[in-house]
Formats: C-alpha cells, structure tokens, sequence
C-alpha cells in the first residue's frame, strides 16, 4: 500500500513537473494567419498552421502578402506582417521578461500589462539586430530595414523604427558607444539609425500628413 | 476667357520647376535603388472635399485621387474631381468674374507624378483639363516636407502652385504648421497659411492669409483642416477633409 503510495506520488510529481516544463517551453500558439509563412524548429521547415503551438527557439517567416497573429501564453497579442523573420525566446509569465527577435520586417505587439509589476522592468522586448525595445506599455511596432538608406542618416543602411500607440517603450541600441536610452511615449516613435544610439522621440507617422490641401 | 499670354511665366516656372528637380534626382540617386520597383507595390486612393466662403464668393470641390507607386520614390497618379463656384471670383477658381450671382459647375480630371524623395517630403505635379462652366487646360503641383523630425514639434512647409488656362489666373498657397499633440489616436496641428493669387481676369496681385488647425486621426487615416482670415475676400473660412485607403498588391 504504501510502495502503491509513494509510486503515485512519484507519478503525480513527475507530471506536474513534466506539465511545467511543458508549460515554460510553450510561449504561444497561431491564432490568425493569411498567405504563406513557415517555422523553422531544430532546423526543420513546415508551413505554419492555425492553432500551432510556438516553442521558444522557434523561428518564424512570413512571405510577401502575408502576416501571422501570435496569442502569447499570457495573453499578449504579435503581429508580424509580410516579409519579415522573427525568433520567439523567453517564456511570458508574468514575472519574467520575455523576448522575440525581429530579424527581418514589421512587427506589432500588443502586450499585457500588470500595474502590480515593477514599473522600472520591462516584461517583453523587441530585439532587432542593433535595438531593444523594452515595454511598460502595451501597444507599439517594431520595424527592422536593410539594405536601404536612413531617413535623416543617408549613410546608414541599416535602422530600427519603433512607434508606440499606447503605453511607454524604452529603446536602446546596444551596438552604440553611447548607448543611451530613448523613453518613447504613446503617439511617438524613435528610429536608431546603425550602430547610433535612438533618435530624440518624434510624433509618430507624420509620414501621413502633409499641406492641408484646400485645392 | 482664355489669356494665352498671361501664362506663360507660370509655365516657365513649372518647367524650371521640373528641369530642377529632374538634375537633382539624376544627381542625387545615380547608383541608388530609384530606378528598382517597389516592393510591394502599393495602390492608394484618397477622397477629398473642401469648402471655402468669404463675404465675395464660396466654392465647394470633392473627388478623388488613385496613386499607384512605380519605385519607392515615385508614383502616378490620377484625379477627379467637381467643382462649385457660388458666385464671383478667388484664389481656387479658373473662372472669370461674373456679372450675375449664379452657381456655376465644372469637372476636373488630371494626371501626373508624385515623387517623394525622401521620408516625409513629396512633390506631386498634375497637370488636366476641365469640362464644364471651366473650360480649358489645369495645371497645379504640390510640395510638402518636415523640417526637423526628430523633436516633439516638428515644422511642416507646403505649398501649392496651380494655374488655370480657363481665366489665365496663377494662384499659389505657403502654409507652416507644427505638431501641438500627438497620441496615440490622433496628430493635433496648428499654424498660418496663405494663399496669392493675380494675372488673367484677376489682374492685380491679390492675398489672404490666416491661422491653420489640423487633426490627422490615425486609425482612419482622416485629415481634417481649417483656416480662417482675412485677405482681398474679405473675412474668409476655408475646410478640407481627406481620408486615404491604402493597398498592398
């Protein structure tokens, strides 16, 4: 009786365990998708479905006309539109930072935010190869561009534009000497140009507006 | 009313204009990407409509403009549009004054470039014919940049340059605007404009000017705009809407 015991607590306790470490490697799942994308897991290719469940590690692209919803295990929502390449890492709990790698496009994240959490602590970030987008807010976009000319900097080729629509977002470059952090505000944005450290936060999408065209 | 003579500065302007611009860009982006085709291509369509009264005249004008990107930095583009004009003359108008206090209706359909060189400037030259109550050749451009964007209050310059072979009439606009408020659903501007208008029927050079407040809301992609003074006209108000739908292909 008692072997039967302790054979049962045993079980229970590699189960739970088992579902734990289940539950810290599965950082979110598909929950919208349009066109062609593929996850690259352990160097393996397949085409991304709805429902399918994320590991982190797992590395995602979209091709042209395409976009992929994420659902992150705490509920927070990534966008990641056409041409563009990611890499999910972290686990989202609520007390742990979590992260995902924008390596290549545009992508919007709409995370969940506790005000019980530390205000001076991000609980997801943004990677690109040369920033950190840190979140205390929830909503704001990330794009990574190569290959072509920086506005304002026309020697650069290579820049991160981040704007937020709620919420507050600190951006740094980690490549820079000088890396000094940009506190981006709700309707702001910043671009961090090669290896410089985050332009003076600006109004978002001015891009949008131009003369006031009474014609 | 057709004064052939009368247009022959703006047109030297416009063609100086273009013959500029054309050296610069051969200059600017020998070796660049500006010849390679967008991608994606991008398919955009604007709805417009306006409204200016003054204790002279009122007009009210609303079409719509079809923008289809060739590279990154140029695109054609296609407009239509209807006009009233509910009696006299002004800076917007390709008619000739008057005699009676009549409305009086004329289409607009136009075709040209629009090249935006870098991130938040563009020129767009559109040259057309009316049909209607205006009957004859349009030319117009249009130039808008920030100046310092990367502060919280970034300038925005524009101008437009149009002129109408119908009344030999050249009209231009200057408006400076500056960001007051961005959040995250909506861009709160405010500033000066004016506009100056003559040769043609309108004979000597005539001005107005006055404050500016526009609003970009986001989500809509809806820019609103006013302004209000005071100029040759008289007291005068001025509104315009637009709202852009915008396509990847």
């Amino acid at each position: 009786m008692r072997k039967n015991c302790l054979s049962g607590s045993v079980l229970i306790l590699t189960l739970l365990l088992a579902s734990q470490v289940f539950a810290q490697d599965r950082v979110g799942s598909i929950t919208g998708l349009e066109g062609e994308s593929t996850l690259e897991r352990a160097g393996r290719q397949s085409p991304v479905a709805l429902a399918m469940e994320l590991k982190g590690g797992d590395r995602l692209r979209t091709g042209s006309h395409s976009h992929l919803n994420i659902t992150l295990a705490d509920g927070s929502q990534l966008t990641l539109f056409e041409d563009s390449s990611m890499v999910l890492g972290g686990v989202p709990s609520t007390h742990r930072a979590s992260l995902a790698n924008l390596l290549k496009g545009r992508l919007r994240s709409l995370i969940q935010w506790s005000p019980s959490l530390s205000s001076s602590s991000s609980v997801f970030e943004v990677h690109t190869p040369n920033a950190i987008a840190g979140v205390r807010g929830t909503d704001f976009e990330t794009a990574y561009t190569e290959g072509r000319p920086c506005p304002g900097f026309p020697d650069c080729l290579r820049y991160t534009d981040v704007g937020v629509f709620k919420g507050v977002v600190e951006v740094s470059n980690p490549t820079s000497k000088t890396a000094a952090p940009v506190t981006v505000t709700e309707g702001h944005e910043t671009k961090v140009p090669c290896e410089l450290p985050p332009t003076a936060s600006a109004p978002l999408g001015l891009g949008e507006i131009g003369g006031p065209s009474y014609h | 009313m057709r004064k052939p003579g009368a247009s022959k500065p703006a047109l030297l302007a416009i063609a100086f204009l273009a013959i500029a611009c054309l050296c610069w860009i051969s200059s600017s982006y020998a070796g660049t990407d500006f010849f390679d085709l967008a991608n994606p291509q991008q398919l955009s369509l604007t709805l417009f409509a306006s409204g200016f009264g003054s204790e002279k005249y009122g007009t009210t004008h609303g079409g719509l403009q079809l923008e289809q990107t060739l590279t990154r930095y140029l695109a054609v583009a296609a407009s239509i549009s209807a006009y009233q004009l509910y009696q006299g003359t002004g800076f917007d108008s390709p008619l000739a004054p008057a005699s009676r206090s009549a409305t009086r209706n004329f289409g607009r359909f136009e075709g040209g470039v629009n090249f935006t060189p870098i991130e938040g400037t563009s020129l767009a030259v559109l040259g057309g014919h009316d049909v209607g109550d205006s009957d004859a050749p349009v030319i117009d451009s249009q130039f808008s940049s920030w100046l310092i964007p990367h502060s919280l209050h970034p300038l925005n310059i524009s101008f437009t340059l149009a002129h109408y072979y119908n009344n030999g009439v050249t009209s231009g606009t200057v408006d400076l605007r500056t960001v007051l408020l961005s959040t995250g659903s909506f861009i709160l501007l405010g500033g000066a404009g004016s506009a100056i208008w003559g040769g043609g029927s309108a004979r000597n050079a005539k001005a107005q000017a006055g404050p500016d407040l526009g609003i970009f809301v986001r989500d809509l992609h809806l820019r609103i705009n006013l302004q209000g003074g005071y100029g040759s006209s008289r007291t005068y108000g001025l509104v315009s809407f637009s709202r852009t739908f915008t396509w990847d292909e």
